[in-house]
């Protein structure tokens, strides 16, 4: 690996600076994945001496620290008790425990990698992000918009509530990245629907939600028909993991497992 | 027994668990340069022009080879005897590159970052050819992968260059065409199996130095030492005195390290720069690279009474060897040889096809060696026509599988690349390994299946396998035990250790036969110098080849101890007892230790080096058997798929240490279950192989792992050291044929194209509901 | 440049490039056991401890580890010899070229979960693959490890 520099900067904002001066300085979160995405960088800034790695609880909502190690979310006993443990199981999810170990949960999020896994929970929540200049962010907003200057995230909040949550991913092997995976959430009534690795970075399926979040009673049919709703709304394609009509297919049978998870009562 | 068929710990996990140097790498020169090689990035194309000018201005590059620095000498690197069933069809470098991967040439540099810097800076000019990439339109496709006129077999195999053909053969008992016509039920089936990759945990590693004598030593991390030193000497016209191979610990080898990787470039710097070099493969390279599994189709017709009575098997293969044909025809005779007799008493049988060349990475040995095709073929295509008779696949295999002191015809007709050998089943537990499975995995409960819930199905499937012990008449292994002061021995075998435990099961032989403790036997294995010759770890032959060479020189040794004895008693050797520690003399009681007696013949009196060396040849294979069954769960609306339980009933004769046999076999079931259902090979329409690490070619984890049962029969082959078979590959065979066969039970959909991947299984229930 | 760091733990002082990988620089500077078994952290071969926690060091930066506190197997030595009488008892260990790694991860577990059952082994150990054993035997031998209290 090729890196000219390595800076331990003493300020976010002395990082965020040397940032945005070249395309080839990167800051350094995990660096879990570094190997697999870069090969020539200029400066390497150095983020673990700045930002926490701690899951703290508030009376109303918890904040990840961006430096929180995947396998520490899949440790988190507080994380289990929240959302059916979906990000604790999306987490468990992802490959072997060293990566884990070193890969954070602010650099899974940065990234907005296709294949995440922990984005598909996080989003089917639609946690707020901390950013250092931009303030809070929604994951939805942020994942969906595209901000020329470099920022740095410092932690994600997760608002406290009784959302009940189903998370599944289907992988050729348990190691393997999923040819698709599925995060449901009923928040009192109210669903979302998100499916990520299709390949492509977790989404909502809108029209889906906009379906059956206006149903007063929900039957098979409905959500027979809000499953079809999201296979046809969202994109899928193909890679060596599996096609296109295969993965809508799985995006169809999980949703539906996932609802029926999550919905209280089917009439 | 004292020291074989018990539970004894292998004798060198402890130090390897601890960090303890023992693979090639670990012995590499600190020194030496590092070797990088420039791999083609076409299927198939002519180097037009090299220049490495730029590179070679680089500090630190100390050279450059390309097919310009070698003699035209066509050598196999596939790692057999002599002479070799492959062809010779190979060049160190070659003008020409036939796949993505091939190699084009080496630089050697004082570190990584030098070499790779070197390699980026050369330019070479293609010009392209038309690339063969779909082997059923290799055979007289109008490219020629093999044009140059220097290849040749050493002998007839079938070797058509210029119809891209390998190596073909046929053979045929009866008349298959007569005997199906005659057959109330008949079925026809084509199937297909991938390029597996070896994946072993160690990559292939080589490095080189000249030592104080101007000899040149290599550790290299091998199945086939002497080969190596023999190939060596041959592609680059050195004396073969002048080289020693020394194979250290192996971190797994599966057949992989059965042919020469990078041993012969990293043997060219040393001598071209006479500087200590080293080559270790990345992973890509190991994918793309070194060699995988042969693809094959195998289509396979089968005829039947309506009692149930197999009449006609015709097995025609199609085998893609990829760029170079090393094993091309072996592999592809034992997919009939170790499969076809498993169903003995058919009227007639046919077996024939050809191995293509096309521009795919190079194929090779791989534990299970066709057999594995050939099962996967033959144990589907039975259950199909059982389907079809509306018969229990069990009692079908009952009727017609071969037993105890049976034969079949061709055993002596099919050997590997020549002639058979003729033989009786001494051991053949077959039945008893079906019944006992059956109970195992509670068949009568499952089968055919079981709902679990709306969308989840249970199910059981079967196969039956055999496989072979070494090569008879061609494999010799050869051992040497040599008496030390103390009385303890050292036994130096070529047999190669490479993780499946042989030198601690051949410590145990010498130790059984010598009637003493294996911390008695120090084992040193391979080093071309040191050690007698062995062909090496494959075929299965080393716990029956190798391990009769050791029983042998241990026989040898007892008697020449009980000689030295008699001489100190001065009496006659019937008059000597030995019980391993003590020899008696039985008139006069008197006695000596073994202790005494070794250091009397080190220092004192009459002195000499006791040491003795004895060779083994087969004169036959005693196949090993087993039954496999699995039990699956089926997702119906994925076609995601789990294997809950695997149930491995095996007769390998006695197992000389049970633990390590178990290992063997279940190493084998998970690696035939990756085989079945997730080693996916992907090769873009380019030719490059796309799943070419581990993140895109997945083997199974230890969440796919299921619940492995694993029992050995009570069985005692006559003509193995204590009554051991081999066990190293039968363990792979079963599973592609036992879980599709599960997979068809459950929900009714063949696969015959492996991978079962849930996708396939998923479009294929689709369209068998749509049909209905 | 220069990293001041523990290993095993005894302080040493590195001279390194800002893009060497803890794999390379333990090779470097002799330590055979760590080993290379790809380069895209997915077979968990070169795991090392990072202040108690298993991580790949074929994808650790060097620079990063100021101050921190390395574990290779050399480190552990009475555990990984412990370990290994069980492997052997089971016939767990074959080409051995892994044990290293998994001795490690095996001794990390121990000290951060609470009585693992074979499943709660199975996830911790999923990134430590094996191509020789098909795994059940190494499970087997490590409950009786984390058994002995000796």
């Amino acid at each position: 690996m090729e890196i000219r520099n390595y800076l331990v900067p003493k300020s976010l904002d002395e990082a965020i600076m040397v940032l945005n001066q070249s395309p080839d300085n990167h800051v350094f979160a995990g660096g879990a994945w570094i190997k697999n995405t870069l090969k020539k960088i200029d400066t390497a800034i150095e983020l673990s001496t700045l930002i926490d790695s701690k899951i703290k609880e508030y009376p109303n909502y918890i904040e990840i620290g961006a430096m929180c190690t995947l396998h520490d979310l899949e440790e988190s006993a507080l994380l289990k008790q929240y959302f059916g443990g979906i990000i604790a199981k999306a987490s468990q999810s992802i490959m072997g425990i060293t990566v884990k170990n070193l890969a954070t949960i602010g650099g899974t999020i940065v990234g907005k990698y296709s294949f995440s896994d922990l984005l598909t929970a996080l989003l089917a929540i639609d946690v707020t992000l901390v950013f250092h200049s931009k303030g809070k962010l929604k994951l939805s907003t942020f994942l969906t918009t595209n901000y020329p200057v470099k920022d740095i995230l410092l932690s994600i909040i997760i608002e406290k509530n009784q959302t009940l949550g189903y998370y599944h991913k289907v992988s050729r092997t348990s190691l393997d990245f999923a040819i698709i995976n599925v995060a449901v959430t009923n928040n009192n009534n109210r669903y979302s629907i998100v499916v990520g690795a299709r390949p492509g970075t977790a989404a909502f399926a809108l029209s889906a939600m906009n379906y059956i979040n206006q149903l007063k009673n929900i039957t098979e049919q409905d959500i027979e028909k809000t499953c079809e709703l999201a296979a046809d709304e969202l994109s899928f394609s193909s890679n060596f993991r599996g096609t296109k009509e295969y993965r809508k297919s799985l995006a169809f049978v999980y949703i539906k497992r996932g609802l029926k998870a999550v919905i209280n009562h089917v009439s | 027994m004292k020291a074989v068929n018990i539970i004894t710990p292998s004798i060198d996990g402890q130090g390897l668990m601890m960090g303890k140097p023992g693979y090639t790498n670990d012995f590499s020169d600190k020194n030496s340069l590092i070797i990088k090689v420039l791999r083609s990035p076409h299927p198939y194309a002519k180097i037009v022009s090299i220049n490495d000018s730029e590179a070679l201005k680089l500090k630190g590059v100390e050279c450059i080879l390309s097919y310009k620095d070698f003699d035209r000498r066509p050598f196999t690197r596939a790692g057999q005897g002599y002479p070799e069933p492959s062809p010779h069809d190979k060049f160190v470098f070659d003008e020409y590159v036939r796949y993505v991967g091939d190699e084009v040439l080496c630089v050697a540099a004082i570190d990584e970052v030098t070499a790779e810097k070197a390699l980026a800076l050369i330019k070479v000019e293609y010009q392209i050819l038309e690339s063969v990439l779909d082997f059923e339109s290799a055979m007289n496709h109008q490219s020629i992968i093999h044009p140059e006129p220097e290849i040749h077999e050493m002998f007839p195999i079938g070797f058509e260059p210029k119809k891209n053909i390998a190596a073909s053969y046929q053979m045929h008992i009866g008349n298959v065409e007569k005997s199906l016509a005659q057959c109330d039920v008949v079925i026809k089936e084509s199937f297909y199996t991938q390029a597996q990759a070896h994946a072993m945990m160690e990559p292939h590693a080589v490095n080189s130095r000249f030592d104080y004598q101007n000899r040149l030593v290599l550790y290299s991390s091998t199945q086939t030492p002497f080969h190596v030193r023999r190939i060596i000497s041959q592609a680059l016209n050195f004396p073969l005195s002048r080289i020693r191979v020394i194979k250290p610990r192996v971190g797994g080898g599966f057949g992989g390290k059965q042919a020469i990787h990078g041993e012969i470039i990293c043997s060219a710097v040393t001598i071209k720069t006479g500087k200590p070099a080293k080559l270790v493969y990345t992973r890509k390279e190991v994918f793309e690279s070194s060699y995988s599994r042969h693809p094959m189709r195998i289509d396979m017709t089968l005829g039947a009474d309506l009692e149930g009575h197999l009449k006609a098997i015709d097995c025609y293969v199609l085998s893609d060897t990829g760029a170079y044909g090393e094993h091309a025809l072996t592999v592809f005779m034992v997919t009939g040889s170790k499969v076809l007799p498993l169903y003995n008493k058919v009227d007639s049988v046919r077996f024939h096809g050809h191995v293509v060349y096309t521009n795919h990475t190079p194929a090779g040995a791989f534990r299970g060696y066709g057999a594995i095709q050939g099962n996967f073929a033959l144990e589907s295509a039975v259950d199909m026509l059982c389907e079809k008779l509306k018969m229990s696949p069990i009692a079908f295999r009952q009727i017609n599988m071969i037993k105890e002191t049976e034969t079949s015809p061709i055993f002596a007709i099919m050997g590997e690349g020549t002639e058979g050998t003729a033989m009786n089943m001494e051991t053949c537990k077959l039945e008893f390994c079906l019944n006992r499975g059956l109970e195992l995995i509670n068949w009568q409960k499952t089968y055919p299946r079981i709902q679990i819930d709306d969308h989840t199905v249970r199910s059981v499937g079967m196969a039956i396998a055999m496989q072979g012990s070494g090569i008879p008449y061609i494999d010799m292994g050869a051992a040497t035990i040599k008496l030390n002061d103390d009385g303890f021995y050292n036994l130096l075998v070529g047999a190669t250790e490479i993780g499946q435990g042989s030198d601690t099961i051949l410590t145990q032989i010498a130790a059984e036969e010598l009637m003493t403790t294996v911390d008695k036997v120090i084992v040193y294995s391979s080093d071309t110098d040191l050690t007698p010759f062995d062909v090496g770890a494959y075929a299965s032959s080393t716990t029956f080849v190798s391990g009769n060479a050791v029983l042998k020189a241990a026989k040898t040794m007892k008697s020449k101890l009980v000689e030295e004895a008699a001489n100190y008693f001065n009496c006659d050797i019937i008059l000597v007892e030995f019980n391993g520690e003590v020899f008696t003399q039985i008139k006069t009681k008197d006695s000596i230790t073994l202790k005494a007696l070794s250091n009397r013949l080190y220092y004192n009196h009459d002195q000499k080096q006791l040491m003795v060396t004895e060779s083994y040849v087969g004169h036959k294979s005693p196949p090993p058997f087993m039954a496999g069954f699995a039990e699956i769960d089926l997702d119906t609306e994925t076609g995601e798929v789990k294997v809950n339980k695997y149930v491995s009933v095996v007769d390998c004769g006695v197992t000389i240490n049970p633990k390590l046999a178990k290992g063997q076999v279940e190493g084998a079931i998970v690696q035939g279950m990756g085989m079945a259902l997730y080693e996916d090979v992907k090769v873009s329409s380019q030719g490059k192989l796309i799943s070419n690490d581990f993140m895109s070619y997945r083997i199974p984890s230890r969440n796919e792992t299921p619940e492995l049962i694993t029992e050995f029969a009570i069985s005692h082959e006559p003509s193995g050291p204590f009554g051991a078979k081999s066990v190293g590959e039968i363990g792979i065979d079963t599973p592609p044929a036992a879980i599709t066969n599960a997979i068809f039970n459950a929900c009714g959909v063949r696969i015959k194209t492996l991978p079962a991947t849930p996708e396939k299984i998923l479009m294929e229930l689709r369209r068998k509901n749509h049909e209905n | 440049m220069l990293v001041n760091l523990f290993l095993n733990g005894e302080a040493k002082t590195l001279q390194v490039e800002p893009g060497d990988f803890l794999l390379d620089t333990l090779q470097k500077n002799n330590v055979v056991s760590v080993r290379r078994g790809c380069e895209s952290t997915s077979c968990g071969v070169c795991t090392v401890l990072l202040e108690g926690k298993p991580v790949p060091s074929c994808s650790l930066l060097t620079v990063r580890l100021e101050g921190k506190s390395i574990t290779t197997v050399e480190g552990i030595q009475k555990e990984a010899e412990k370990l290994a009488h069980y492997f052997g008892l089971e016939g767990a260990d074959q080409c051995g070229f892994c044990n290293p790694s998994m001795a490690l991860t095996v001794y990390a577990m121990k000290k951060e979960l609470k009585d693992p059952t074979i499943e709660t082994i199975k996830s911790y150990l999923v990134g430590n693959l094996c191509r020789c054993t098909g795994y059940q035997a190494q499970h087997i031998a490590i409950l009786h490890y984390l058994e002995d209290q000796s």
